[in-house]
């Protein structure tokens, strides 16, 4: 008999997972009740997890298994979005969550985490493959890996892999060393680390966008293409996580991991195979040839920000600085644009702007490629409506309303050649009904079948603090003059000058 | 009749009718509608089936595959007859501003206006795009007076669980499916892809797989008056994939859900069990080992829509279809 099941249909059944534990360091924390739990339940109503699965939970805080069960059946209760919660499911789901309390510098924890997993392999008969997900504080991940390494549980009968979420380190140097820290626990195979925004059904179909049509691919270059701009624009402020990312900064949570991520996927060379290691060789050697910004650079190809406060809508919105949490004199960016350049012959000279921030107008990421302007236009400023003819315009929306815009020009219906742009639009929902999984389903499906080809890899990561690195350093040496843009709009005047010295102008999402 | 039925006069409404929406749904905020079409689907049904049906499992449809929806009724009858209307199916997708329409054809035609019909039937296709025609009744299937509009679909979707005897229906089919110029599918097929897959998820152990070449017997059961299209897929399916002459049993039992209640795969003293035991909850048995999964049983739409999602060639379908001809 040969090692293939002859049973299977790739064609029509669901991808074939293998039994796993999946070890949830931080279960009692916002990530796993918002977004883990939701996406492991929305798995098992799709019948998606294998039958052999467990999953065991684990945080400082004393529970029983039965506590645990209630508290993530509250957490389904308020943030199970599509799915129903169906109480049959429920039960059956319920029984396959374990808890074990503990902190993790404690190695006792981690012997008993071993036992607990022993039990459910027998049980549940996971085969001995594990996913540890390390949903914990960043500053914990090196103990935890440590930990689990100590106690002999990075390797057993089965797989073992681990998951961690961004930020992987708050600079260059910070990110080898936990690259190291964890490479001496888990070979870098079985390291996955996390960017939601690579599970994003809209951000994968770029590949299909880019690399399953004709069309595209031979003008995605410089000499059709002058500028891209990439938009990730959030109209709320730090909601209640004040003190966090008054750490963090825009710079650090958003363009050094996300839209460096996005920005690879829309520069990078095709691969020669849809693989995991094709894939990210080609988004790593992206990265790596983005020009690193020189000190005396900075200033004019980055511009931070911070929301003061105004009011928006009849209601008056604290500046960030009040906001709960955060200091009264806080130099924190919660607004960064930067002008990033790949050296490379396929980008050579186009500027990659890329923004974002908090309290801005509407909540939205796209990304705008803009043509270049026909070589020549045979008609007059009276055939144009007496407006500059814009270049065509090829918008890719992330989210919300997920889908793609080509803006061109036509001719307006009457007598005579008058001009006007149009858009052409192609919205995901309408031609693709189902129901998207969220980028958690997603991922952790990838993560427990062994695909990384959505998770970063350690180059890529170091290759993403190279580039933010000089940025970081030299804002980090200034006082900036804080606020310097008011909620509700889309960031500080310096935003705008940085495009306006190369011709270009930020476009209104 | 007032006038004759053109293609030019059907999309001359069709125009009209967007226009028309377009204007209701105009909004300060503009909104408006979205015309979504990533297909043609051909609907052949009796004129004495009820209308609401079809367009039930049509709107349904739509909502996961966007399509121009053609619903033909046929009359029978050797008087001429022919007519038409245009509507829309629309819907607002939850958290979303713009409603999503898709445009409804519905043709009523007599036997005797069938020819007339069927080059109508071709120029309103929507340009560029697959085109499926769905048999709601075996009487349509290979239909002499379609037959070039069966040459321009790219999938043909029967239901030989309402073939009155399904073995030289089943034969039918496979002839098509070796020789016709679309792709055939059947939803009796996809109605058993879920006991396909508990069946497969078993062998997922490389263990359990030493078992199948020393398998003697499967048996299906089922709770119809007569062996179902459902029992000899799946008795086929089995021994295609094993790749030998099983030999297989069909056995009536009492009726816990409705069509398929259960397989056995037996080697020798060794069996493996999956039957339905309540609702939607299977059981399965391997051994001494015992666990329960669920298999719901889907709708019309759904098994409609699976179809719809799958371009290609079906491999394992052609090759079951093959199995059964031979076979049964």
């Amino acid at each position: 008999m040969g090692r293939d099941n002859p049973f299977q249909d790739s064609l029509r059944f669901e991808r074939r997972l293998p039994p796993c534990a999946i070890a949830i360091f931080g279960a009692n924390g916002d990530l796993t009740r918002r977004k883990l739990m939701p996406a492991l339940y929305s798995l098992a109503s799709e019948r998606r997890l294998p039958p052999g699965f467990a999953a065991i939970g684990t945080s400082r805080t004393p529970l029983s298994d039965d506590q645990f069960r209630e508290k993530i059946r509250g957490a389904l209760d308020e943030f199970l979005k599509e799915v129903p919660l169906d109480e049959e499911l429920w039960n059956s789901f319920a029984r396959t969550l374990f808890y074990v309390a503990g902190d993790t510098s404690d190695p006792d924890l981690y012997r008993r985490i071993g036992e607990k997993l022993n039990d459910v392999e027998r049980r549940f008969e996971t085969g001995g493959n594990v996913l540890f997900y390390l949903s914990l504080q960043p500053s914990q991940y090196e103990m935890a890996a440590a930990g689990i390494g100590a106690a002999g549980l990075a390797h057993g009968n089965g797989w073992r892999r681990l998951v961690i979420e961004k930020p992987f380190g708050h600079d260059l140097a910070s990110a080898r060393e936990l690259n190291e820290a964890l490479g001496r626990v888990f070979p870098e195979s079985s390291i996955y680390r996390i960017d939601h925004y690579l599970g994003k059904e809209t951000v994968q179909n770029i590949f299909a966008f880019r690399f399953a049509n004709g069309i595209f691919e031979p003008v995605w270059n410089r000499r059709y293409i002058g500028q891209v701009q990439i938009t990730a624009a959030e109209a709320i402020g730090v909601e209640g996580r004040g003190a966090y990312y008054q750490e963090a900064g825009a710079l650090r949570d958003m363009i050094q991991n996300h839209l460096l991520q996005v920005m690879s996927t829309i520069g990078m060379e095709p691969p020669a195979v849809y693989e995991a290691g094709a894939v990210r060789d080609e988004r790593a050697k992206l990265l790596r040839s983005v020009h690193i910004m020189k000190p005396e650079e900075v200033a004019l190809n980055a511009v931070p920000g911070q929301y003061g406060r105004a009011r928006i809508g009849g209601a008056d919105v604290p500046g960030f600085r009040e906001e709960p949490g955060v200091q009264p004199d806080s130099q924190t960016v919660t607004y960064a644009a930067v002008t990033l350049f790949v050296e490379n012959w396929r980008w050579a000279g186009v500027p990659f702007y890329l923004r974002t921030g908090k309290r801005l107008p509407r909540q939205v990421t796209d990304i705008a490629i803009h043509f270049n302007a026909a070589p020549h236009a045979p008609f007059s400023d009276g055939v144009s409506n007496g407006s500059v003819i814009e270049p065509d315009l090829l918008i890719i929306r992330i989210q919300p309303e997920e889908g793609l815009s080509l803006r061109f020009i036509s001719k307006q219906p009457g007598a005579g050649m008058r001009l006007r742009p149009v858009s052409m639009d192609f919205d995901y929902g309408a031609s693709f009904g189902a129901r998207e999984p969220s980028a958690y389903e997603t991922l952790l499906l990838d993560a427990m079948v062994g695909d990384s080809t959505l998770y970063i890899r350690q180059d890529a990561v170091e290759a993403s603090w190279a580039i933010v690195e000089p940025v970081l350093q030299s804002w980090a040496g200034q006082k900036m003059d804080y606020p310097n843009y008011a909620a509700g709009t889309w960031g500080p005047q310096a935003a705008a000058d940085m495009l306006t010295r190369r011709g270009h102008a930020w476009r209104r999402p | 009749m007032t006038a004759a039925v053109t293609p030019e006069r059907i999309l001359k409404d069709l125009h009209s009718l967007w226009a028309s929406l377009g204007k209701e749904s105009e909004t300060p905020e503009g909104h408006g509608v979205l015309r979504a079409c990533a297909m043609t689907v051909i609907a052949l049904a009796d004129e004495n089936e009820a209308a609401a049906g079809i367009a039930r499992t049509l709107g349904q449809v739509m909502q996961d595959h966007p399509n121009r929806a053609v619903v033909v009724r046929i009359r029978s009858g050797s008087e001429p007859f022919l007519e038409y209307r245009v509507t829309a199916q629309c819907w607002r997708p939850l958290g979303r501003e713009r409603q999503i329409c898709c445009e409804q054809i519905e043709i009523t035609a007599s036997d005797a206006s069938l020819p007339d019909a069927e080059p109508i039937l071709r120029a309103i296709t929507a340009p560029d795009l697959p085109v499926a025609i769905w048999c709601r009744s075996p009487r349509f299937f290979g239909l002499p007076a379609l037959e070039r509009l069966y040459s321009r679909a790219n999938r043909i979707i029967v239901d030989s669980r309402d073939f009155e005897d399904p073995r030289p229906a089943l034969a039918r089919l496979a002839g098509a499916a070796a020789t016709g110029p679309g792709l055939v599918a059947d939803l009796a097929w996809t109605s058993v892809t879920r006991w396909r897959e508990m069946v497969a998820e078993i062998f997922e152990d490389p263990a359990r797989r030493e078992l199948i070449p020393h398998l003697t017997r499967v048996r299906v059961q089922h709770s119809a008056d007569a062996t179902p299209s459902t029992a000899y897929y799946l008795a086929a399916w089995v021994a295609a994939a094993c790749g030998t002459e099983l030999p297989s049993v069909f056995e009536k039992v009492a009726a816990v859900g409705s069509g398929i209640e259960g397989m056995v795969l037996e080697a020798g003293a060794q069996t493996i069990s999956v039957r339905r035991v309540e609702g939607t909850a299977v059981l399965i048995e391997i051994g001494s080992l015992k666990s329960c999964t669920a298999a719901p049983r889907l709708s019309e739409a759904e098994l409609l829509g699976t179809e719809l999602g799958i371009a290609g060639r079906d491999p394992v379908f052609e090759k079951t279809l093959a199995e059964v001809s031979r076979a049964f």
